[in-house]
């Protein structure tokens, strides 16, 4: 380790606390300065990374020397404190254009002066990425009651297009997520400002009632996981590829985000197993099949699984086209939502829309979900950037939902669970 | 979806219904009990006591390679009727003490409860009564009353609550500890339970420290900060400083004596936890305020994200500053982790039997007894118990905060 030695053993080639970030030409501000993380910075890991869980000088060594080195699309900074030097944040940023996506975190045992910093931190990152960078948009999530960072980001011409409910474990409270975006000026005069931009509802907006749970008369299907009246999920298996490989290229719909997908049976089997392997799953995906042929008919997920933070994302993909618009798909969205609410207990999910497909949108709308706002600019379309709707479910709103049978289609009997 | 559909190969099974036939023991009204075949990889989804879905593949994978090498034992669950698998029981074997878990599918609805329930009885009788072991214990939800009903009905007792422990379908569910012990054992050793449980001090909980207010910067690293301790991160020093201090241990006392650890082995264990992304042991050193001194540690053991509960434990090498309230700072400093920053909704704490001071310490803290586990161990020429502690998130936010100087 030469650095350590390099430290440790020649103490006069150390800077003199507060030196830091003389000569440095940007992302200096008047308390704090920002730069790229260092190995001698692990000594401080808990005050700079964005996580709960205690972890070793030696384990952060290693993830700056082995990990961070490796990322590709991500980039790590720490906030440092001009007066001494010492780190007590950090900034990390994601770029896929046109977005890049900004986490930051503060020491919370700095309290208020933290907040402060934080706050001015974020004022020096996002105009360079943006402003000096020249990158389309910024985007970033607060929590609710982070009054000071909020409004600094107001001041700096940041605004907040997205409001999810509930979404943020705080220290000892729950608070809403606020996501705020910064545009780059020259992109907005060349295509203008998306808030101007309205997306087309279709539907009549109000949730339906949920399929009743079933008492399963017979036995339920091998290996299901939930059941439904006409659907039931069960984990992904190796001989589904081949199908999905198949299906993706008889796909008739050509506005699903970016166009169709093109899926290789052995990447898609590859993937899925992937997801299964993880520990714990992040990821949980599900085959929605039809009870009465076994056939399956698409796949539902719950992704992005934040087991501390108790939030989720969530997808559907109908993979045949036959059997789309017959209520499947919401039927199965409902198994998940319970496998989702009622066994891993999560208590909020997520899911975002492109704005032309207004056809998923009413399906949430429909399946209980509420709109949250929108994300701009997440991807190129045909000369402009496609940009997403938002909706949260809360478990309190899904459970408060009335039941109902889907007469006629299913003869159990219903029992309450 | 047969065997045959998933790996093409035709093979003869016998007759649905006669599977349990000639079998001359763990066979019940309902259902039977054998070993896994890699076979039940196809139905895995109803017997793995998993909170995941796992293809059949990766099932066969998980039986052949992992289930294989398990220390514990680990049956099926055969419905008699038509030899279906519908549950599984696994029995981890911990010298004199036998742990029983097992799952049904509960898409069978209520018929799966009474499959378990019998299942359990099943296995319990067996290790107890046939292979003349000491302990077999089981814990279930208190709200599955078909289970409750079959383990009463085969002598099984119950001997701990654990009080909302489970969270199913947006409700917390308690859950409930089940004994069965070897009638000439206890001839020979008298009943566990009627050993009564020494108790010191008064019982009462004393009031929560309050949370500090830094006035100057929090110590390098600290995560949790009190009046005169913090909570840090473990770092490679601390276990060498562990190991030194468990040789120069004074108490014998300490459940199975003392321990002599190795800083490799203490090493190993830390780094091996703190690499899980979502870790289930959450260790933090207990350090000095005024001087940044290690002085022990603080715990949460075995973290259920789902359920939202964890074990707490601590321990404190420096003898020198033990019964000074440093302990009790340092654990409240772990609740708060653990109720508003983690955000569970209880926590859990066992102490052995002689171990009165600590279990004093738990009643200090705010902890209430949950019950007792009997024959855990041997001790003294008999078999130990433990007496177990529970304390909810909400009744921890609910007592006093007050600053309080220890004597």
């Amino acid at each position: 380790m030469p650095e350590k030695t390099a430290t440790t053993e020649e103490p006069s080639k150390m800077p003199a606390p507060g030196s830091g970030h003389l000569g440095q030409t940007f992302l200096v501000g008047d308390e704090v300065y920002i730069r790229a993380v260092e190995t001698a910075d692990s000594k401080f890991g808990v005050s700079w990374t964005k996580t709960i869980f205690p972890k070793s000088t030696e384990w952060y060594e290693t993830w700056v020397k082995e990990k961070m080195v490796k990322e590709k699309r991500r980039a790590n900074y720490i906030v440092l404190r001009k007066a001494d030097d010492v780190p007590v944040g950090g900034i990390q940023t994601w770029r896929h254009d046109p977005l890049t996506n900004v986490e930051s975190w503060m020491d919370p045992l700095y309290g208020e002066r933290g907040q402060h910093w934080l706050a001015e931190a974020l004022c020096l990152a996002i105009p360079w990425l943006v402003d000096e960078q020249h990158r389309p948009l910024v985007r970033l999530r607060v929590a609710a009651n982070q009054d000071i960072a909020i409004e600094r980001l107001n001041a700096l011409g940041a605004r907040q297009v997205t409001r999810f409910r509930e979404a943020i474990k705080t220290w000892g409270g729950r608070e809403d997520a606020l996501v705020f975006e910064y545009l780059n000026r020259q992109w907005v005069e060349r295509l203008g400002d998306p808030i101007d931009l309205t997306f087309e509802r279709s539907g009549s907006g109000k949730p339906r009632p949920v399929p009743a749970p079933i008492d399963l008369t017979s036995d339920p299907p091998p290996n299901a996981v939930r059941v439904g009246p006409r659907v039931y999920l069960r984990p992904f298996e190796r001989k589904d590829a081949p199908l999905a490989a198949l299906w993706s290229r008889q796909e008739p719909d050509a506005r699903w985000d970016s166009g169709r997908y093109m899926n290789s049976a052995a990447g898609y089997e590859a993937w899925n197993e992937g997801l299964q392997k993880d520990k714990p799953q992040k990821w949980v995906r599900f085959a929605a099949c039809l009870r009465e042929s076994d056939e399956l008919i698409g796949m539902v997920g719950i992704e992005d699984i934040d087991y501390v933070h108790r939030t989720a994302e969530t997808e559907s993909v109908m993979h045949r086209a036959d059997h789309r618009g017959g209520g499947y798909g919401t039927e199965a969205k409902h198994l998940l939502f319970d496998y989702a609410f009622n066994t891993l207990n999560l208590h909020a999910l997520q899911s975002v829309v492109i704005f032309p497909n207004t056809r998923s949108a009413a399906a949430l709308r429909k399946q209980g979900y509420k709109e949250a706002g929108r994300l701009h600019w997440h991807f190129p379309a045909n000369g402009y950037f496609e940009n997403f709707i938002c909706f949260d479910l809360l478990a309190s709103d899904w459970r408060a939902l009335p039941r109902a049978s889907m007469n006629g289609v299913h003869t159990e009997k219903e029992g309450a669970r | 979806m047969t065997e045959a559909t998933i790996t093409g190969e035709k093979t003869e099974s016998p007759t649905p219904g006669t599977g349990h036939e000639g079998q001359t023991f763990l066979v019940g009204d309902e259902i039977y009990l054998r070993g896994i075949d890699v076979a039940d990889a196809i139905c895995a989804m109803s017997w793995r006591h998993s909170l995941y879905p796992y293809s059949v593949d990766l099932n066969k994978e998980w039986i052949k390679d992992d289930l294989a090498k398990d220390d514990d034992l680990w049956l099926v669950i055969v419905r008699k009727s038509d030899d279906r698998v519908v549950g599984s029981v696994q029995v981890e074997e911990d010298g004199v003490f036998f742990w029983i878990s097992a799952e049904t599918d509960r898409l069978f609805g209520e018929a799966a409860l009474r499959w378990k329930g019998e299942a359990i009885a099943l296995v319990a009788t067996w290790i107890i009564d046939e292979r003349g072991q000491t302990t077999a214990y089981t814990e279930i939800p208190a709200d599955e009353t078909p289970v409750i009903e079959k383990l009463e009905a085969a002598g099984m007792r119950r001997t701990v609550r654990f009080r909302e422990l489970l969270e199913r379908d947006g409700q917390r569910v308690d859950r409930l500890g089940y004994e069965y012990l070897n009638r000439a054992w206890m001839a020979v050793l008298g009943d566990p339970r009627e050993r009564r449980l020494e108790r010191t001090g008064t019982g009462e909980a004393r009031p929560v420290p309050p949370p500090v207010t830094l006035e100057g910067d929090p110590p390098r690293n600290a995560m949790m900060v009190g009046k005169r301790v913090y909570l840090r991160p473990e770092e490679p020093d601390d276990s060498v400083k562990s190991a030194l201090a468990a040789r120069q241990e004074t108490e014998t006392f300490f459940d199975i004596g003392r321990h002599l650890n190795s800083p490799v082995m203490l090493d190993k264990w830390v780094s091996d936890h703190e690499k899980a992304e979502l870790p289930s042991w959450i260790t933090f050193t207990v350090c000095l305020r005024e001087n940044d001194e290690p002085i022990g540690w603080v715990a949460l053991l075995d973290v259920d994200y789902q359920n939202r509960f964890a074990e707490t434990g601590s321990f404190f090498g420096s003898v020198e500053h033990r019964g000074s309230g440093y302990g009790s700072e340092a654990k409240q400093l772990l609740l708060e982790y653990a109720f508003e920053r983690l955000g569970l909704h209880m926590v859990q704490s066992w102490v052995y039997f002689p171990n009165t001071r600590s279990a004093a310490a738990l009643r200090k803290q705010g902890y209430s007894e949950s019950g007792r586990v009997n024959w855990l161990y041997s001790h003294n020429g008999t078999l130990g118990n433990f007496v177990a502690f529970d304390l909810l998130a909400e009744e921890w936010r609910a007592m006093p905060r007050q600053d309080w100087t220890p004597a």
